[in-house]
């Protein structure tokens, strides 16, 4: 593994800005270090949402956390898409971009999901030959993010942590390491998420999402609509320790709670990071 | 894709707790769930005038018939009415067609540019020699419809959650609706087929004098006043977005 020469900033703990809580971030000034948008929700002419995220951006430092580039699909790369996500950079001055080492389209058509991708070779050079156009295209690094996973293609020759490690080497990106999601893949998948952990290049990890989860009995859904559990604050600590303070956030996408609730978690997540490393 | 995991199924990796068919399974539940979803969020009225049993069923029609080309989930639901127009089993169903586009051109009308709407003061500042060479300007969100059914009181009753709610009904003529939003907030109104040709003939850059030319036919002398009492109408209701005349 490489050292990268960049310097890791570190912004603190922040949460996912959702429309339910507008108002009571713009009356209160909560306290949140900083927030991360979903890009694709604010890829519009106008509205309520982008007159928000203007307030917003006035008194927080923003990320940006796309679900559509699809990064690993065959088809070519959506121009339209990224020249947007280019125009929103310009208007929210982000910390940072991301999104995820998945696939969502294929044929022109858009799952809305987050498909995994087989871990081989070919899958590699094809996406990190993605990554290099993309991040020249919006002439900074971008951040992968490990989506859960449900299936394994016969098609893999290598773990996905291998696979990971590997795009953000070889294309120079960076990671955001989502603690819940290798949670919810090393259940379904049976591997321990340590392993998963121990392999990744902490250099490379400028961010963290935390976040909960449907656990069926025998396997576990992503829903993201549910308070972090204790094996993930456990796992969130032990990469802390692993890897030293780290940029991260509470990710909320369902059944959205009073935002007091996520402070709470938040608060949680902080005396965690601050007290691990 | 598009919820069907049969060609999937031999690429999958089998072992673990649960099989390939389940683990596919997830990923086209979760396929169909979240394109309902967000059906049901953008056709509330729709959903309400059709039943639970047709809604469903026109989602999941409508599913297979127009898979997802955007790469925001938001804008899925734009060729639902062109959908029920074409569709043997719902073309006939008017009322339905006209609530989708009525349902949709909100959602347009939301996302729109926002422009800062032309108050009272600044009408009063155009001299009154430059009215002649006065064009309005409106919202660019600014959407005309016509509706041979009662689309728009249903709409209402349906979003206002009247308990009693209002029946679908033709009308003995075609009305028009506009729809529009100011200051973040969308609007509608329906309106005369007077009012509307005006409003089409603004929107297409005629200028005021023209405006009063079109009411001399009914208005004879008071054209003027006419013209004069519409546009002061959309200024009160935040429809102009921007006045252009020439100053001396």
């Amino acid at each position: 593994m490489t050292k990268t020469n960049i310097e890791k900033p570190f912004l603190g703990y922040g949460l996912g800005l959702r429309t339910d809580h507008y108002e009571e971030i713009l009356s209160g000034d909560p306290e949140v270090d900083w927030f991360e948008i979903i890009s694709e929700n604010y890829m519009v002419k106008g509205g309520r949402q982008l007159y928000h995220l203007d307030r917003v951006k006035e008194r927080y430092p923003l990320v940006m956390h796309g679900v559509s580039m699809s990064i690993g699909s065959t088809d070519p790369l959506n121009k339209a898409y990224l020249q947007d996500l280019k125009t929103l950079a310009e208007r929210v001055k982000p910390e940072w971009i991301s999104d995820h080492l998945c696939w969502t389209s294929h044929g022109g058509h858009n799952t809305h999901d987050l498909m995994p991708l087989p871990y081989n070779e070919e899958t590699l050079k094809h996406v990190i030959s993605r990554v290099r156009q993309v991040q020249d295209y919006l002439g900074r690094r971008i951040l992968l993010e490990n989506a859960s996973s449900y299936v394994t293609y016969k098609a893999s020759d290598m773990t996905e942590w291998e696979f990971l490690t590997s795009i953000a080497e070889e294309a120079d990106c960076l990671i955001l390491l989502d603690v819940n999601n290798i949670y919810v893949s090393g259940f379904n998948h049976d591997f321990d998420p340590k392993t998963y952990i121990d392999y990744i290049p902490a250099d490379r990890v400028f961010q963290i999402h935390l976040a909960g989860h449907e656990n069926n009995g025998d396997y576990i859904i992503d829903t993201h609509d549910h308070p972090v559990i204790d094996e993930v604050w456990d796992l969130y600590e032990y990469t802390i320790k692993k890897m030293g303070r780290v940029t991260t956030m509470i990710e909320r996408d369902d059944h959205i709670p009073p935002l007091s609730d996520l402070l709470a978690e938040l608060q949680k997540a902080r005396e965690i990071g601050e007290t691990s490393c | 894709m598009h919820g069907r995991t049969e060609p999937f199924l031999a690429e999958i990796e089998e072992g673990g707790k649960i099989g390939p068919e389940k683990r596919l399974y997830i990923y086209a539940h979760a396929y169909r769930a979240r394109l309902m979803e967000i059906l049901a969020d953008d056709f509330i009225a729709l959903h309400s005038l059709v039943g639970d049993d047709m809604f469903e069923e026109i989602c999941l029609a409508y599913i297979d018939a127009y898979p997802s080309t955007h790469p925001s989930l938001r804008y899925f639901g734009q060729h639902m009415a062109k959908f029920l127009k074409e569709n043997d089993q719902y073309s006939s169903i008017i009322p339905a067609i006209e609530m989708a586009e009525f349902e949709w051109t909100f959602n347009d009308v939301f996302d729109d540019p926002d422009m800062k709407s032309v108050t009272v003061e600044d009408v009063t500042q155009i001299p009154p020699e430059a009215w002649t060479t006065l064009r309005i300007h409106l919202q660019p969100s600014f959407k005309m419809h016509k509706f041979k059914w009662n689309t728009p009181a249903v709409w209402s009753a349906v979003n206002e959650g009247d308990e009693k709610p209002i029946m679908p009904e033709e009308y003995p003529i075609q009305s028009h609706c506009i729809q529009w939003k100011s200051d973040l907030k969308c609007f509608f109104r329906t309106l005369s087929d007077e009012e509307a040709e005006v409003l089409r003939s603004v929107k297409a850059g005629k200028g005021f004098p023209q405006i009063c030319e079109m009411l001399m036919g009914a208005h004879n002398e008071l054209a003027s006043s006419r013209a004069a009492e519409l546009f002061k109408g959309w200024v009160m209701e935040g429809l102009v977005a921007d006045l252009e005349y020439l100053k001396s």
